[in-house]
């Protein structure tokens, strides 16, 4: 996944995005408009994890995560080969759509 | 069918479950090989939400799209308490969070241990248990000693011939029809049939 700035600034503008976070394979931060830190590492060790879980189980590679809880903003965390994309959307917001349009967004940037 | 295979059947596109929690038996619908991942995953998934937790954040639903374009779900219901659902890539979400919420809600309550109560076919005489009351002997009525006496009449009223009620003289007529109707009875008779 090689995104450039157009790209993250094409996904920041979608309606009931609230932030982004993009980090390499290693968890290090490329960019982020998450000014959480807190949250901003929770989510690079959901990413550093969704490589863990892919190796010791035989569960297959994991596409995507979408993390809800009461009371929290919606993370979805998008998987590719190098790199991975975190989004936080508001609540109301549905998950499957906004993934439809990353993903078309990701693909023209391919 | 129990009532926990009916609980689940209802979550269309489900294709296992796994619920989890402390001092409860695991429940568990994966084959054996899917078994062993899910119980990997389980710690995996313990971690995410603790980690969330340690943070205050309130996270405890996390779906995971696989490759083969099943979603791996799991909720946090309490501290102690996870349940992972596999299912088809397109399930009904929020249908798929209560259906959970309201299995794992029965689950901690225990009502899938319960068995159904059997009911004996009959009931044999010697398991009758008769209650004291109704199983003492009637009491005897004791007799009554005291004799009570009957006066003699004292006033008694006459009652002359014409003020009776003529029962008695009716009766003499009728005595003296019926002698007579038994002295008519040595006649023939022939019934004509009746007058017009």
């Amino acid at each position: 996944m090689s995104i450039d700035a157009n790209g993250l600034q094409s996904l920041c503008n979608l309606p009931t995005v609230t932030g982004l976070l993009h980090i390499d394979e290693y968890g290090e931060a490329l960019y982020s408009s998450i000014d959480d830190d807190q949250l901003t590492e929770y989510i690079s060790f959901v990413a550093g994890m969704n490589e863990t879980i892919t190796e010791q189980s035989e569960l297959g590679v994991i596409n995507r995560i979408v993390i809800k809880g009461p009371g929290e903003e919606n993370l979805i965390l998008l998987k590719d080969s190098d790199a991975t994309i975190a989004i936080c959307s508001e609540k109301r917001s549905a998950p499957s759509e906004l993934c439809k349009k990353v993903e078309a967004i990701l693909k023209d940037q391919a | 069918m129990s009532n926990l295979a009916k609980d689940l059947a209802k979550i269309t596109g489900l294709k296992g479950a796994f619920l989890h929690s402390d001092g409860h038996p695991d429940i568990d619908t994966f084959s054996a090989k899917e078994a062993h991942e899910i119980s990997s995953v389980l710690d995996f998934v313990e971690q995410y939400f603790s980690v969330a937790e340690s943070i205050n954040r309130s996270f405890n639903e996390m779906i995971f799209s696989l490759e083969n374009g099943d979603n791996l779900i799991t909720y946090l219901f309490d501290e102690s308490t996870i349940f992972i659902l596999r299912t088809e890539q397109k399930v009904n979400f929020p249908f798929v969070r209560m259906t959970s919420k309201i299995i794992a809600k029965k689950y901690l309550k225990g009502e899938y241990d319960r068995q159904p109560q059997k009911i004996k076919p009959s009931i044999a005489y010697k398991d009758v248990v008769i209650p004291e009351h109704l199983n003492q002997q009637p009491k005897t009525v004791p007799l009554v000693k005291e004799v009570l006496s009957i006066e003699k009449a004292t006033n008694i009223t006459s009652i002359e011939e014409p003020k009776r009620s003529g029962f008695l003289s009716r009766m003499k007529k009728a005595l003296g029809n019926d002698e007579k109707a038994a002295d008519d009875s040595s006649s023939t008779k022939t019934y004509s049939g009746p007058q017009t």
